[in-house]
């Protein structure tokens, strides 16, 4: 077996995934790129509200090594991200890869395997260091200079905070894969690592601006609470390298050396640990996936039987609940994403105002635009391969789409209420307030859900196996800048009739609106369906 | 005046960019017929079966199924065919009955008689067992059955099949190939594509070569033993023979 020859295919392998040649693979390699410069836009975002972060604490007085505990907080959520990353791609590209198959049957050994599969997931698992590990760095080195050689520490350090996830990752994947059926685990998985990313957007939005306020200064417990030693720094991966940038700064090189000794040390056994895993373990944890491929068979209670005529519309709405009551990765979702969407206006209200009806308004409104491309968006990928059947049955598109329209408000409505009820009751808001409030968001919804029904027609992918990206990329940022429109255009509407203006038209008008520019992408939708073709 | 025929395909194109996969392709399907669709990797058989189930959009010809047209009578045309497809199209999280439930639905079929009759087929394929168990523990051949229920649930006079032997174990081979069997004989039209020509020589009445998109035999097995010459050499043929002689041709022919 010639490794240089492996080592080279896979090379053009990564290479023609990041950018395919030819000209079908026009919009896959403009599609790579998207996805850089998106990881680049949000790596520049984050770096820019750290500097402020670390510029505040050095304004405030602390010390190099102060600071370096912050930086350590950092690290150690960048830990926790790629532990999450690592394990998912551990099982995709270690367990369930397409190649495997090819690959275990060559004459390679498990080491040079494992190698092999590693370097597969360095690009994948890269994420959470472009977004905020590196930043994270770079923001701590603009407020303490680092000497020239302390930068050589840089790669080492990200290798190693890189490495010693990975590891625990491939041991912990062999054994989750023994408890989970793969698909489920790669899955929840892939959900999970999003929404890592999401949690840390939210912090870095919601957190670093009240941290780092000029006018109001870092309060008290958060400059106590950021560059105090927490309980367990000795044993953190993170601090250690951040103890490192921390002694560099402060321009001691036998101090930086002491701290970077045992991260690597600590990114070998890893190294080690995996490939322990990798060569006990493997084999049996792959033949096992080969001998139960659909996981144990989940029986269900037998469908009731009912004389009478049949209904598509009933039939259609039975089999997306079933559908999503079965999918607990794709309900979690739902629900998580509908309490982030309620809670997203916060990031923008000022931290110390007592909020209003007008904050309760706008909160409603994120969560129903929020709604079309969770719920309705979604639900057209949802159905994978089966919505083949859309083609091949006797069904008009327009039937077709109103039962979905039913089916998505009918998950919609109930996650709605609960928000509003708990919305009315915590503001305390007068009912005719609330009244007027729902006469927005109700057409709102409904508008949401047409569009969002659109999108995942147009840009739907059944073969999806992140929930949180069932749309082509295309279609995500189509659908966010969608999003964004709604929100925007409903929030000038009601400014424009604000209380006290005509009733009947402050009442009327939105739902009118809404019906009137639903229909456009309802259409769209239909035509799309009726030219849909099925080449998988 | 007599019946339509289960399918009729004239001047069928699809291109997908410069590669033509179906080139001016007709054919036709007689009421109580097994058509066999025989031809090498690429020939076009599968983008020929999609495009006739409405799956994929034809350049150019017509296609009618049972009479009525694909294009202009779309929904009429789908209620009037049935189709298995290479890979079938499941919902893994529902149950086979649940599954044949909503497909009974989107054929208009009364939920007791669809019932009624998917447990019958069910049972028929050996499946009745596992008809109240999630669809993603199913192993390929399971889903193919599910699949071949699907396409007979309302009992459409046309049914295309495109590989329905892979995965089935003997036993559901030979129930399938005699449902296939019995559906000809009640009058239905049936279009096979298979690369078992075994298979093709036993239960089809006529088949149809396909080669790089265009037809190139059709007939019965005695017509087109005729046609490759075979039969003149005095060697008994067997249809691969028939079939390795016509592509072998074909191919040269292309190569020149």
């Amino acid at each position: 077996m010639r490794l240089a020859g492996v080592a080279l295919g896979r090379w053009r392998l990564a290479r023609n995934h990041l950018l395919p040649r030819g000209g079908r693979s026009r919009g896959r390699r403009s599609s790579a790129l998207l996805v850089l410069a998106l990881m680049l836009v949000m790596a520049g975002l984050i770096g820019s509200g750290l500097a402020a972060l670390f510029a505040q604490l050095a304004l405030e007085g602390a010390s190099p090594a102060e600071a370096a505990m912050a930086l350590g907080l950092l690290l150690a959520l960048v830990l926790v991200a790629l532990l999450v990353f690592d394990l998912h791609e551990a099982v995709a590209t270690l367990l369930l890869d397409s190649d495997l198959e090819l690959l275990r049957r060559s004459p390679l050994s498990p080491a040079a395997l494992l190698g092999l599969k590693l370097l597969d997931a360095l690009p994948r698992t890269a994420t959470p260091l472009v977004v905020l590990g590196l930043p994270a760095v770079a923001g701590y080195a603009s407020a303490y200079p680092l000497p020239a050689w302390a930068w050589l520490l840089l790669p080492a350090a990200l290798l190693a905070l890189w490495t010693i996830p990975l590891g625990l990752g491939v041991a912990a994947a062999m054994h989750l894969l023994r408890l989970v059926p793969a698909r489920r685990a790669r899955e929840a998985l892939a959900l999970f690592s999003t929404l890592t990313l999401t949690l840390i957007w939210v912090a870095n939005a919601f957190l670093l601006p009240r941290l780092t306020d000029p006018a109001e200064g870092l309060p008290r417990a958060a400059f106590a609470a950021l560059t105090a030693t927490p309980p367990g720094a000795a044993w953190s991966p993170a601090h250690w390298a951040a103890r490192g940038f921390g002694a560099a700064a402060a321009g001691d090189p036998a101090g930086a050396a002491r701290h970077a000794a045992p991260l690597l040390l600590a990114a070998l056994l890893s190294l080690a640990l995996a490939g322990w895993s990798a060569g006990r373990h493997l084999e049996g944890t792959q033949a096992g996936l080969a001998t139960r491929a659909g996981g144990r068979p989940s029986q269900v209670r037998r469908p009731a039987v009912r004389g009478g005529r049949p209904s598509l519309l009933r039939a259609i709405l039975a089999r997306d609940a079933r559908l999503f009551m079965r999918d607990w990765t794709v309900l979690g979702d739902v629900l998580t994403a509908a309490a982030l969407w309620t809670l997203l206006p916060l990031v923008s209200a000022p931290l110390h105002h007592a909020p209003g009806p007008g904050l309760a308004r706008t909160m409603l409104l994120a969560l129903t635009v929020g709604l079309g491309y969770e719920v309705a968006a979604r639900s057209v990928p949802f159905e994978r391969d089966g919505l083949a059947w859309v083609r091949l049955a006797p069904v008009r598109p327009g039937r077709w789409l109103a039962a979905k329209l039913a089916g998505a408000a009918t998950i919609a409505l109930p996650i709605l209420a609960v928000v509003t009820a708990s919305l009315v009751l915590g503001f305390r808001l007068p009912p005719g307030e609330a009244l007027a409030i729902l006469s927005l968001v109700l057409p709102a919804l409904g508008l949401s859900l047409c569009l969002g029904l659109w999108t995942g027609v147009a840009f739907g992918d059944p073969h999806w196996t992140n929930p949180r990206a069932a749309l082509s990329l295309a279609g995500r940022l189509l659908a966010t800048g969608l999003l964004i429109a709604q929100a925007a255009g409903w929030l000038l509407l009601a400014q424009l009739a604000p209380p006290g203006s005509f009733e009947g038209l402050r009442l009327g008008l939105p739902l009118v609106l809404a019906a009137a520019v639903s229909v456009v992408p309802l259409r769209a939708a239909a035509a799309r369906l009726s030219r849909l073709e099925w080449c998988h | 005046m007599s019946e339509p025929p289960p399918l009729r395909v004239r001047g069928l194109t699809r291109r997908f960019g410069d590669l033509t996969a179906v080139d001016a392709l007709s054919l036709e399907l007689r009421a109580g017929e097994i058509l066999g669709f025989l031809g090498p990797n690429g020939a076009g058989k599968s983008t020929t079966l999609r495009a006739c189930a409405g799956l994929l959009r034809p350049d150019a010809g017509d296609i009618e199924i049972a009479g009525a047209s694909l294009a202009s009578a779309p929904l009429r045309a789908r209620a009037l065919m049935g189709f298995v497809p290479d890979r079938p199209f499941l919902y893994e999280r529902l149950s086979a009955r649940e599954f044949l439930d909503f497909v009974g639905a989107l054929y208009g079929l009364a939920p007791d008689a669809c019932a009624a009759r998917a447990a019958a087929l069910l049972a028929r394929l050996d499946l009745i067992g596992a008809a109240d168990d999630l669809i993603e523990g199913y192993s390929l051949g399971m889903r193919q059955k599910v699949s071949v229920v699907a396409a007979l649930l309302h009992d459409p006079p046309l049914v295309m099949l495109d590989e329905p032997l892979q995965g089935l174990d003997p036993r559901a081979a030979r129930a399938l190939k005699d449902l296939l069997r019995e559906r000809a004989a009640s009058g239905g039209g049936v279009l096979v594509s298979t690369h078992l020509l075994e298979v093709a020589e036993r239960l089809c009445d006529r088949v149809v070569i396909l080669h790089r998109g265009k037809k190139l035999a059709e007939g019965s097995l005695e017509e087109l033993r005729g046609a490759s010459g075979l039969e003149a050499a005095g060697a008994p043929a067997t249809l691969e023979d028939v079939f390795l002689e016509l592509t072998r041709e074909e191919a040269a022919e292309g190569g020149e």
